[in-house]
């Protein structure tokens, strides 16, 4: 598939956490093969796994008839990775400070945070049921 | 990256694990499950060795919070031992290094288990 120039993969999976770990590989492979910076493999990593953990588990409540469906790019200047659900979507600015004291001992809510730290853009549809991830290669 | 290694050894004042590896999504589960195996068996005092571990995502996370709030409501304690700086990151950014107990050194952590007073250990669940 062809958008915007970049030549993007496509995978589709069932709501579970070992396919998930499979296209995240996958994902991680393509970026290692362009040369991508260790820090840059880590935050690519976190960022995706967030992106798929929060699909699986929010969006599509562990139902593993309902399908995650990823596209991806990687090309020497940046990475692109948007990750859908067949969830009902949700408001990401409705989402609690997870660094609020109040809910530090909460063990879930830190996905969209980690995102937003480790990738140079987040962005949501409208819907709320798809992440786009964009991490810049600042070294080029 | 590695899967994910659990080693768990017993002191007189603590619970030791080590993990060794990626605290990764194709991993959820394996350190709840090892914690509870510990809670089990009346032992809430744990350090927990992080100066193997490559990686954690929010899912690994989740999992030091669900161990340090058992603990704490068992009037034990949860310490950490010297994350590796992409991990430590990751307490910085979430803040979590607020939550939980973090120290250079395994000593260190030995020796605050050691100053925790906890009444006799009594398997639960």
């Amino acid at each position: 598939m062809i958008m915007n120039g970049a030549s993007f993969q496509t995978v589709q999976i069932n709501s579970d956490f070992h396919l998930a770990k499979e296209v995240e590989d996958q994902i991680i492979s393509a970026a290692q093969t362009s040369g991508y910076d260790e820090d840059v493999i880590f935050a690519l990593r976190l960022s995706v796994e967030e992106a798929l953990s929060n699909a699986i588990r929010h969006g599509n409540a562990y139902d593993v008839k309902k399908k995650v469906h990823v596209r991806y790019s990687v090309s020497p200047d940046r990475i692109d990775v948007y990750v859908s659900d067949e969830g009902r979507g949700f408001d990401p600015g409705g989402v609690p400070d997870p660094t609020a004291p109040e809910n530090l001992e909460n063990p879930s809510g830190r996905g969209i945070m980690l995102m937003r730290a480790y990738m140079n853009q987040v962005e949501f549809n409208d819907a709320g049921n798809e992440v786009h991830l964009v991490k810049l290669n600042q070294a080029s | 990256m590695n899967r994910l290694a659990i080693t768990t050894s017993q002191t007189p004042n603590a619970t030791i694990m080590e993990l060794a590896g990626s605290a990764d999504i194709g991993e959820a589960g394996l350190l709840d499950r090892r914690l509870q195996d510990t809670f089990s068996q009346g032992h809430y005092r744990v350090i927990i060795d992080l100066s193997r571990l490559d990686f954690t995502s929010s899912l690994g996370l989740g999992s030091l919070i669900r161990a340090h709030n058992r603990c704490r409501q068992q009037n034990g304690r949860l310490i950490l031992v010297n994350p590796q700086p992409k991990v430590m990151r990751v307490f910085l950014t979430t803040r979590l290094n607020d939550l939980f107990r973090i120290v250079d050194r395994l000593d260190d952590a030995l020796q605050a288990c050691q100053e925790t007073k906890t009444p006799p250990a009594k398997p639960s669940d």
